[in-house]
């Protein structure tokens, strides 16, 4: 019988730590956008520097990837925090048909 | 492109986009229903998303859901999180959950399990990544 809030199985502490890689997805609100950049709302901060992708639900979904040019906080109507990121846009990527879970 | 945009450039409200991060990390410890990592980034409570890591020469991949986030002290920007795997994809050889089943025992009885992980990228080659079984503790807030 398993308690609720419990740990149930074995833990393994590897002895030397493995590389890897993780993908995560914010929904982001655009505020901006042209050629070059592009200013976007997102409840988590990025670095400075960082490479993302932003899928654009359009009539077809597409890639844009981009490199995070600036964050800032910034309070949202509803009082919220949220942060203004500026992308500088890298490339226009093809069609997304990324599912939500990795198996695009 | 020009999904409600005016002249300016400046987009209407309501216009939402997906972000998507890749976030590098290195995996600590595992069992198989989560697993604890270190990544530069703080990753809230309830994040979820997709892990890859490569043990025993396959990529293993499965959807995770983060328990919780603290920063490592002295250790600079590096956050160690506790994460819960989720059971939303057919339990493949290429999860991670079975990577760890297969691997590392099914912790049935095992009170120290020798596992080997072999091909890790971390070392480039065959790596003897042996592995500390650890019992589940006394208490526990969630997951892991």
């Amino acid at each position: 019988m398993t308690i609720l809030g419990r740990r149930k199985h074995v833990r393994f502490l590897l002895a030397q730590p493995v590389e890897g890689n993780l993908r995560v997805r914010d929904e982001v609100a655009i505020e901006e956008r042209n050629e070059h950049d592009m200013v976007i709302l997102s409840p988590e901060p990025c670095r400075v520097g960082e490479r993302v992708t932003l899928e654009i639900p359009d009539d077809v979904p597409r890639g844009v990837n981009g490199k995070v040019a600036e964050c800032r906080p910034s309070v949202a109507g509803d009082g919220a925090i949220r942060h203004r990121i500026r992308l500088s846009i890298e490339r226009h990527g093809g069609d997304v048909v990324q599912t939500g879970d990795g198996r695009s | 492109m020009s999904q409600g945009q005016n002249g300016n450039g400046r987009v209407g409200r309501g216009v939402v986009a997906t972000l998507v991060r890749s976030i590098p990390m290195r995996l600590v410890e595992v069992s198989r229903g989560g697993c604890r990592f270190e990544c530069s980034s703080r990753l809230e409570s309830g994040t979820h998303g997709v892990l890859a890591v490569e043990l025993a020469g396959l990529m293993r991949i499965d959807d995770f859901r983060v328990a919780r986030c603290q920063l490592r002290m002295g250790a600079g920007p590096l956050y160690q999180v506790g994460a819960e795997l989720l059971r939303t994809r057919r339990l493949g050889r290429r999860t991670v959950r079975t990577a760890v089943a297969k691997i590392f025992g099914d912790g049935r009885g095992i009170g120290y399990a020798r596992g080997i992980v072999e091909g890790s990228p971390a070392a480039g080659k065959e790596v003897s990544g042996r592995s500390v079984s650890r019992g589940p503790p006394a208490t526990s807030d969630d997951g892991f």
